[in-house]
Order: C-alpha cells, then structure tokens, then sequence
C-alpha cells in the first residue's frame, strides 16, 4: 500500500541556513503522527514543504504529488491548519463557511454549520470578537468540514488553555479521523496527546532521530525503575537517559538493558516525554546527569 | 471550480472591504443631496451689455450635471482611493496575518492577487460610477424639483438625457480598463516594491525613478524617464474620456437647455469617437513596454506571495 506521505533525503533550506537535514519518513493512512522537536528544529519548515509553501531538495510525495509543484491540486485533499489564530479577523464565522464554499471543492457547508453548533460560536460572530480556543474551534470546524486523505497541525493548540486543548483534539479525534485518514501534528504538549498517537517522528536540529509507531516504540525502549542506591550499576550501562519517577529513579534504555541491570529494576512502560528528551537533548546535558 | 473560485475570492474582496466602500461611494450623493435639498443652485453668465446676469439652470442641464458629475466623482473618487490604497494590499493579508490562511487553501497566487488587483481597479470603480449614476438620478429629482416644480423632472427629454448618459457611462467604465493599463506598470511596480521591500517600497522605488531620471537628463541629455512618465500620466488621463481633444459638439450652447439637449444627442457618436482615439493612443512602445513592466511586477508579486508575503 503507497503511504500518503512519503519523504526520501528532504533537504529543506532558508538561504544557506539548512533548517531540515536529509531527513526520510513514511505516512501511512489511517495514522495519527505527532511531530516533535524543541523551538527551531525544523517542525514548521518541514511542515511548510509539506504542503508545498517551500521548495525542497530530495525527494518529497504527498497524495501522489510534489507539494512544490502542484500545491493548489495537492491542497484539494489535503487540510492545513498553520498556526493559531490566524483566520481574518474581520471575517464572520457564516462568511468564512461561505467562502470556504467556494474556494475548497471538498468543503461541504453543512458539516461546518453542524461542526459550528457544537461550540460556543455562532455563524454570526466575528472572529475578531472570539477568544483564542474560540477561534482555534472555528478552525478545526471548518478544516473538518474538508474531505481531505491528511490533515496537517502545525502547533495548533498553542497558548490555549487545557478546555480548549481538549475540546480542540476531542473535535479532532471524534469528527474527522476515520482510520483512512492521517493527521500530523507538531506540539509541545506532548503528554496531551501521546494517547491519541499512533506514530511519532522527532526531530532534533533539523535531523530526524526517530520515526516509529508507538507499539514500536514500546518493544525497542526498555524503561527501568530502580531503587537510587542502583544509580552507579544503571550508570555503567549506559542508557539513554536517567531521571526521576515518582519514588525513586529511572533508566531509558534503547533496547533492553544487559541482564545484570535488568535485575536491579523494574521494568515499565517509557513515556513519550522521556524518550523525547533522551533523544534530543545535547550531550552534554546528558553527561550532567552522570 | 476555476471560475468558482475566482467567484469566491471576488467575493472575499467584498466582504472584507464592502463597509469602506459603501461610505466612499454614498458620502458624494448623501452631501449632494443635502445640498440640493437645502441650498440653491444657480449660475452666472455673461449678458450681452457685459453685465453679469445670474439665473437658475435649465432642467435639463441640472439633470445632466447631477447625473454626470456624480458619476464621475464617485468614478474618480473611487479609482483614486484603490490607486492609494494599492501598496498596502500588497502586505494586506500578512499584516492582519491571514496570510497563512489563504495559503492553506488550494488557491492559485497568480489567482489570488488578480482577483484583489481586478477588484479594487475596475470592479469597486464600476459599482461606483453606477452607484453615483443612480445617485445622480435623486439628486436630480431634488434639485429640478426644487427649481422648477415635480413636473419639470418629469418631462425632461429622458431619451436623450438616458441615450447621453448611458454612452458616457459606458465610455468611462472602458476608459477605466484602458486608464488601468496605462497606470499598471507604475502601480504594479510600487505593489511589488511593497511587498518585498515593506514600508520601503514606495520611497525606494520614488527614488530610484528620480535618481535614474536625473542621471540620465544630466550627464546623457535624454530625459527619457520624464518623458515616459509624462506620456503614460497624460494618456492614462485621456483614457478615461477626453481622448478626442475637440470634446463634444455644440458645447458653448451648453448654456441654454436645447444646446444641453443636443449635446446630449451627440454624446453617443462622440464617445464612440473618442473612444477609438484612446485605442488608438496604446499602439504605442511606452505602451508595450509599460505592459511588460506591469507584468514583471505581477511575476514579482506572485514570488512574494509564494514566500508566504
């Protein structure tokens, strides 16, 4: 089966600058994939080739098509949601539905209007006039009002408070996914929505440092918690990451620990925030904790 | 879809901007009303004792000049306003930061700001020279009301004065459209030159005109860009009406009401005339090349936009 997403050595630049590094992944459909990585490793500007607003070197396919190219077709079914706030602030909520009419062929009126009415929001109100979550619902309402194959989320619940996250991905998991289509989105609440994941890509200064389904993810990393005392033996083996749970220590390991070390533990489940920080933190930060 | 679209982002122009267009093009008829309503219109002319006689004008005459002057301030008016406006909507949508927005959408760039352009330069000052036309229509009523009685409105030569005024109309909604070229190459530049250079755009561009004119006319005696300028402001201007530099027929009869009427008899075969000497003003190189200036600032625009601006 052809994924949906599909990137081979994608090279992406601002000037000279390289802000995305030769990094190569699949989507297949019917997947929710979280992109994750600090401030400026490259989520926005990867995203951004994604949906063809950048030129990009290596090879790029998305539905069939190269963004770059055919953006116009390519965003036919394909659904973008940039940013926060950014619907036009003058615009009211039954112009936008009206406007979105005309300009998406895959929109359809009615789903938005029936979308609309599950929030707090009236069709008669200016988006100038509606809070951040309000506005970011009135998004998520008229991107799912979209019979697009992949919806692309860059940030976008960023600055709102934890209702309007919720109802936002709520929206999201409950009125468009469908187990056909796939969803990529970049946060940095990355506990929010680990259970609603089922892949996740990091990158890390503009290279990718993984691209795994989280069951992937649950056999190849090995967390053990341990009793402090453990801390020089779990050391020796040199896991990934040590930090502290909840009554004691822990240890992230990238495949299972050496037996003798297996045995100074309990093993349990990583958590998406541990392995994110293991793999994108400098190595220097990592030897701190040594 | 193609067609739908562009239907829509015709639409987007409208709904964003239709409240700003309402008040420019109702505050000329809503002040000429008011004045028709509670002042006097009267004119002075020249006896033939040398003496000045001041006395009401005919009917006919205060219908033609409310007709057609309203129509053409509100032309005018309109026109110039989106002539002024049009380094800012080069940045409209990243300033109030729906860019992205628009550009999630599966719109064309190219589609995007030919719509903005078609709107603010021929759409908004067509609706606004119909709109001062009917505005024009009241106020006629008012001031020949005023004048001459209900009756006299009535009976005003309303074939002539509808076969003048329809020509008109019509050479002045296709004198914008030619002015429109003419004016393109100065006004895509200095759009284009916003977009990238932001609130820069207009002074770099102004000073490297003038600097570029003054070196030229200087140290090469050929003052090219002076005379360039002055060509497309002047056929921009007769573009619009006036190309036919005779003017109308009977025009020193416009005094009385059968000199009116006849003008108003002449104007069609006039604008036609006058219409086919402003066609024949853009087989010109200033022209061609003007065009291809215009189109450059477009493929400039359409870059900008491509970047996210």
């Amino acid at each position: 089966m052809e994924p949906l997403i599909q990137a081979q050595g994608l090279t992406l630049r601002y000037g000279r600058k390289v802000a995305v590094d030769d990094v190569s992944f699949t989507i297949p459909k019917g997947r929710v994939v979280g992109l994750l990585g600090h401030n400026g490793a490259g989520k926005t500007t990867l995203m951004k080739a994604l949906v063809g607003l950048l030129p990009s070197q290596g090879s790029l396919n998305v539905l069939g098509v190269d963004p770059a190219r055919d953006r116009v077709a390519l965003l036919e079914r394909l659904a973008y949601i940039p940013d926060v706030a950014i619907l036009p602030r003058w615009a009211r909520v039954d112009e936008l539905i009206t406007l979105m009419s005309g300009l998406h062929p895959r929109f359809s009126a009615d789903r938005a209007r029936a979308l609309i009415k599950r929030t707090s929001v009236s069709l008669a109100d200016r988006v100038k006039s509606l809070s951040k979550g309000m506005v970011v619902q009135v998004h998520l309402a008229l991107v799912a009002a979209i019979d697009a194959q992949v919806m692309i989320l860059d940030e976008p619940t960023l600055g709102l408070d934890v209702l309007s996250r919720k109802a936002f991905y709520e929206m999201l998991i409950d009125e468009w996914c469908d187990g056909e289509r796939s969803v990529l989105v970049s946060t940095h609440q990355v506990e929010e929505i680990e259970s609603l994941l089922s892949d996740v890509i990091m990158l890390n200064e503009g290279k990718l440092v993984l691209s795994i389904s989280l069951e992937e993810m649950d056999r190849r990393f090995v967390a053990l918690s341990h009793d402090p005392a453990q801390a020089a033996a779990i050391a020796a083996a040199h896991p990934l990451l040590r930090y502290r749970v909840q009554g004691g220590s822990a240890a992230l390991f990238d495949g299972p620990p050496p037996d003798s070390v297996q045995a100074l533990g309990q093993r349990m489940r990583p958590s998406l925030v541990d392995l994110f920080v293991a793999l994108t933190r400098a190595p220097e930060m990592n030897r701190t904790q040594g | 879809m193609t067609t739908k679209r562009f239907g829509a982002l015709l639409q987007r122009e409208w709904m964003q901007h239709q409240r700003g267009w309402w008040i420019l093009m109702a505050t000329p008829v809503v002040v000429l009303l008011l004045v028709a309503i509670f002042g006097d219109v009267e004119i002075t002319l020249d006896a033939e004792d040398d003496t000045s006689v001041v006395r009401t004008p005919a009917a006919v005459l205060l219908a033609m000049g409310s007709l057609g002057g309203l129509a053409i301030c509100n032309l005018a008016l309109a026109w110039f306003s989106s002539l002024v406006q049009s380094p800012g909507l080069a940045r409209r949508d990243l300033q109030d930061r729906s860019i992205e927005f628009w550009l999630s959408l599966p719109i064309g760039h190219a589609q995007s700001l030919g719509a903005t352009l078609l709107t603010h330069l021929l759409l908004l000052p067509w609706l606004a020279l119909l709109v001062g036309a009917a505005g024009g229509l009241l106020v006629s009523l008012a001031v020949v009301t005023k004048a001459w009685g209900l009756a006299a409105w009535f009976t005003l030569p309303w074939g002539a004065l509808v076969a003048g005024l329809a020509a008109m109309l019509l050479r002045l909604a296709i004198g914008l459209v030619l002015a429109t070229l003419w004016a393109a190459p100065l006004l895509l530049v200095v759009m284009a030159a916003s977009a990238w250079l932001k609130r820069w755009g207009l002074p770099v561009v102004v000073a490297v005109v003038a600097a570029t004119g003054f070196v030229l006319d200087r140290f090469f005696d050929w003052p090219i860009v002076a005379e360039t300028l002055e060509i497309i402001m002047r056929s921009a201007g007769r573009a619009f009406i006036g190309a036919d530099r005779d003017g109308p027929p009977h025009l020193a009869h416009v005094a009385d009401a059968e000199g009116a009427t006849q003008i108003l008899r002449a104007l069609p075969s006039w604008a036609v005339e006058d219409l086919g000497q402003a066609l024949q003003t853009m087989l010109s190189p200033v022209f061609v090349v003007g065009l291809a200036v215009a189109a450059a600032g477009f493929a400039l625009l359409v870059l900008r936009r491509s970047r996210g601006a």
